[in-house]
């Protein structure tokens, strides 16, 4: 069980960023943070993780309370937004930096080390590429390649800093899917961010919604997510959709309501 | 991968031989001509007779004049391959060097100063230390407050906080009589070995050995650090000792070698560039490169500035001369990223 | 109104001759009460008379002007070094008065015009082409440019043209004697004494083989490796005194020094002999004792015979042009070759004294002159 009580950040000097957010989330769970462009999402990714304590608030983690900083980092397994890293390390070097809370300064990568990383490259896909280039992968392998190295971090909870925002629809079709068969399958506690909330609905268990005011809502995926909640917190119309495929399985999107335009 | 682990040991391997070679080949050129056969007789009979020995004075130049020379030259580059390398690592950044956010000239300040004051000794080490960290301290605040991330920024603070203590080291230059001292620390700032000798070498290789040699064995926190601040605390690491024991241990390495050896550019900023042309980015493998790379470096300039003219050639001159066009040629390869 | 004008043209009328009258009679003063004389420059200066302050820029010049006007009192700007060397020599006890002369306008190599015209000389002597110069003779300073004299001596087997300090200084006490308006007969005899004192060494010395002539390097600033290159002041000594220049290979254009490249160079050459300059706090013992950082002396050959000799300094340092010259002459000589000559080198000094400088020297004094203290300000 990870729970957030009151937690509120700001800048010192700042506005608050989000203000009193309280959840927990049961382990082995989806959670997904939605809400507009500068509603916090990335500052309270940060601050969940530890890398950025929250100004006030309590945290606690399996029952451990107030864990803090670097201890709390440990964790997670954190997954950035992706961006390139300015070194151009392998993949396997990116993945096994994953290993890094594991080695002391002086110690070098073990053969248990090394068997983790064989491990999650081949969960994630990305054996076929561990000497290539970190630089010269596409977006889609880029992501996997981090979320590999979250995996060697042994951690039971994995937190994602909106995964599919910089990926193509199938790539999000891909990461999306892994997400869900980590939680369903492996048995991990997932966090992500997004801004789409489309992949929300598709696969959180529940969902924290930002919205406008340092407001926000949080509860079962289904019942946050609604057409009013989304006009409400994204300042557009939207509608839900149901597509039902000849099985009978039902799956769900979310459309915004754009103006019609027709040229003249 | 396989494969390229051998490549590894292989090259560090090539490095070694002709670091080895080129030792020997220095220590038998100079102005007291000294045959290769004598220079490895006299190296492995340390110790020989007296004025009428055929080598007694080919002796005294090799084991109290080249000797400590080479040691210098050598040290020297190990720990500023090593620091150029770490430099680039953790402030992630291939343009970045001791030299450009101002550690070098920092240092230089200090050590000119107390030169100044107290003559050349340990207190040279220690305010090119002080500066040294100082003049880091004030890039690095600079490039905070403005925007942590920008490269860009890092490095025009870095060019402001150098131009400053150029600024001072000219002023020590001013205060400097002109008879005895200016010249000595004009000479010693565009970078020489020619007063090498066994007491500079045991005052410095006690700082850069130990500084370079504990980079070498957390090169794994430099892989680590490389990914910034914020992925390397999602990663469950805290970087802000590891940090801070990199800029203090790169700092006292530059200003050891800034001490005795003056401002010599260039050579932290090429040098990791080739080392990770022969080894990759993997700073497990890139330290140890770019510590034999600095040193071979280091000795080859060293040897050509002393042995091309009947004056010492100052190790500043040479190193721009090929430390320049080697970096245009990398800049313009990589258009600002890191070279491959 | 037309009264006024009719006024003011009366006016300029009775004026305009007395204005020419007037600058009619201070061109007669100026021709009994000015000199003009061309310096090295090839310039034409005037030198209003008489000349009752004198600023100086060349060390050794001070101690000639003494020479030739027989006293001090008119120099009140001098080189802080020239005021150093007297500190720690007899100039400085024949003349106390000019240990408070006026250093200020010497900032190291450089001149500070505003600082000299202060002092405000009637003259200004300098051995270099300072930048600024043609502004202080429009400053009503006038100064004139003495530069340093070269001459061909033999040397080995042939000759070779050094920078002297015999005809610097034969130069610079005509210089002197003329624009202080002085009889120059008596520095001038040094001259003499000095070509015959060099002709009385040069004479024992032609019978020596060049092969046994000794190996010898005077070194001007030991640890910043400052030598007696080809064609320096050094060059002149050691030619002179039969000696072969163990730096002969070291070119330049400075009169007394050369760097040289590294230490090795000396180890190379391994000089019978060294001088060391009383330019520099560095002794004999320094190199007896090898305790110069960097320096390995130990292997030397005239560190290991023991001969290491500083460079005495008498009226003022031996070395550069002086006026003791025939002294450094006997004194170097005698060290080079100890058999050949047989100076009694503390009379010959009492004498000299007694002869040019009319100054008794007490032994304490001879001893300071052959062994000179070190000196804060080099």
């Amino acid at each position: 069980m990870i729970s957030i009580k009151n937690g509120s950040f700001s800048y010192p000097g700042g506005p608050p960023v989000f203000r009193d957010i309280s959840f927990s989330l049961e382990e082995g769970r989806i959670l997904s943070i939605i809400g507009y462009n500068g509603s916090g999402k990335t500052t309270l990714i940060k601050c969940l993780s530890g890398i950025q304590d929250f100004s006030s608030g309590e945290v606690s983690i399996r029952g451990q309370n107030s864990v803090r900083g670097i201890e709390r980092t440990r964790s997670f397994g954190y997954v950035p937004q992706l961006t390139a890293n300015p070194v151009p390390y392998t993949v396997e070097q990116m993945v096994l930096l994953g290993r890094s809370r594991f080695l002391g300064p002086f110690s070098k990568p073990g053969r248990k080390d090394w068997q983790v990383i064989r491990d999650v490259m081949e969960l994630t896909g990305t054996t076929p590429l561990a000497a290539r280039s970190f630089h010269t992968l596409s977006g889609g392998e880029r992501q996997m390649v981090l979320i590999a190295q979250a995996l060697a971090t042994e951690a039971r909870a994995l937190i994602f800093d909106e995964p599919t925002s910089a990926l193509d629809l199938i790539n999000q079709h891909h990461t999306v899917d892994l997400l869900r068969r980590l939680s369903h399958e492996q048995g991990y506690t997932v966090i992500f961010s997004s801004h789409d909330p489309s992949h929300a609905l598709h696969i959180s268990d529940c969902c924290l919604m930002l919205k406008k005011g340092l407001t926000h809502i949080f509860g079962p995926s289904e019942e946050v997510i609604t057409e009013s909640c989304l006009g409400e917190a994204f300042g557009i119309e939207a509608r839900i959709y149901t597509h039902i495929n000849d099985d009978g399985e039902a799956s769900k999107g979310v459309l915004p309501i754009l103006k019609p335009y027709r040229r003249e | 991968m396989q494969k390229t682990r051998e490549n590894y040991t292989l090259i560090l391997l090539l490095l070694g031989v002709v670091l080895f070679l080129l030792s020997l080949i220095s220590l038998s050129l100079g102005r007291y001509p000294i045959p290769l056969k004598d220079t490895v007789y006299i190296l492995l009979h340390p110790a020989g007779g007296g004025p009428g020995d055929e080598l007694f004075m080919p002796r005294r130049v090799l084991l109290n004049i080249r000797l400590p020379r080479l040691i210098l030259a050598l040290s020297g580059g190990f720990g500023l391959g090593v620091s150029g390398a770490v430099f680039q690592g953790v402030f992630r950044n291939p343009l970045v060097s001791p030299g450009v956010v101002g550690v070098t000239s920092g240092a230089g300040f200090g050590a000119a100063l107390a030169i100044l004051i107290f003559g050349w000794g340990m207190t040279t080490q220690a305010f090119g230390f002080l500066f040294g960290i100082l003049a880091l301290a004030s890039t690095w605040m600079i490039a905070r407050k403005s925007d942590a991330g920008s490269v860009l920024v890092f490095v025009l603070a870095g060019v402001v906080i150098n131009m400053f203590f150029q600024a001072m080291i000219t002023l020590v230059k001013f205060l400097a009589d002109s008879e005895e001292k200016l010249p000595s620390i004009v000479y010693w700032l565009m970078g020489s070995l020619s007063t090498a000798s066994w007491k500079k070498a045991a005052l410095t290789l006690p700082v850069i050995l130990p500084s370079s040699i504990f980079l070498l064995s957390i090169r794994n926190r430099i892989n680590i650090l490389s990914l910034g601040e914020e992925n390397v605390r999602g990663l469950g690491v805290d970087p802000r000792k590891p940090m801070a024991a990199v800029l203090i241990l790169t700092t006292l390495t530059i200003s050891a070698v800034v001490s005795v050896a003056g401002i010599v550019g260039w050579i932290g900023l090429i040098v990791p560039h080739i080392s990770r042309m022969l080894v990759g980015p993997d700073h497990n493998r890139l330290l140890p490169a770019s510590a034999l790379t600095g040193a071979l470096f280091f000795l080859l300039i060293d040897t050509i500035g002393r042995t091309i003219s009947p004056q010492d050639i100052p190790l500043g001159i040479l190193t721009a001369v090929v430390g320049a066009p080697v970096f245009v040629i990398l800049l313009i390869r990589s258009r600002g990223r890191w070279a491959l | 109104m037309k009264f006024r004008y009719l006024i003011g043209f009366i006016a300029l009328w009775i004026a305009t001759p007395l204005l020419f009258a007037s600058g009619a009679q201070e061109s007669a003063v100026e021709e009994e009460q000015s000199l003009t004389i061309t310096d090295d420059r090839g310039e034409s200066v005037k030198i209003d008379l008489p000349v009752q302050r004198i600023a100086t820029f060349p060390l050794p010049h001070p101690h000639i002007i003494a020479a030739v006007d027989g006293d001090l009192d008119r120099v009140v700007g001098a080189s802080s070094m020239s005021v150093s060397a007297a500190e720690i020599s007899v100039l400085g006890k024949m003349y106390p008065s000019f240990l408070n002369a006026d250093s200020s306008y010497l900032d190291g190599q450089s001149l500070n015009l505003e600082e000299l015209v202060r002092i405000n000389p009637d003259v200004f002597f300098t051995d270099k082409v300072l930048e600024g110069m043609e502004m202080l003779d429009a400053s009503g300073v006038p100064s004139v440019y003495m530069g340093l004299k070269q001459e061909t001596i033999s040397y080995g087997e042939g000759t070779s043209t050094v920078y002297s300090p015999k005809e610097t200084m034969r130069d610079w006490v005509s210089y002197t004697a003329e624009v202080l308006d002085k009889n120059e007969s008596n520095a001038m005899e040094i001259s003499e004494i000095w070509s015959e004192t060099e002709e009385e060494i040069m004479s024992v010395i032609e019978n020596v083989p060049l092969a046994e002539r000794p190996k010898v390097l005077i070194l001007f600033k030991t640890k910043a490796l400052l030598a007696a290159g080809d064609g320096t002041f050094g060059h002149y000594w050691i030619a002179r005194t039969g000696g072969i220049n163990a730096a002969e290979d070291l070119k330049g254009k400075h009169p007394a020094m050369i760097k040289m490249g590294s230490f090795e160079d000396i180890m190379h050459w391994n000089p019978d002999i060294i001088y060391l300059s009383n330019f520099e706090n560095t002794m004999p013992s320094d190199l007896f004792e090898n305790s110069i950082d960097g320096q390995d002396w130990s292997g030397i050959k005239a560190v290991r015979e023991g001969r290491v000799y500083r460079i005495p300094l008498g009226i003022y340092r031996w070395y550069p042009p002086s006026l003791d010259g025939p002294l450094m002459l006997k004194w170097m000589a005698q060290k080079n070759y100890p058999d050949l000559f047989d100076y009694h080198m503390e009379e010959e000094i009492r004498e000299y004294f007694r002869e040019y400088h009319y100054y008794d020297l007490t032994d304490q004094e001879i001893r300071d002159i052959l062994n000179p203290a070190s000196s804060g300000n080099l």
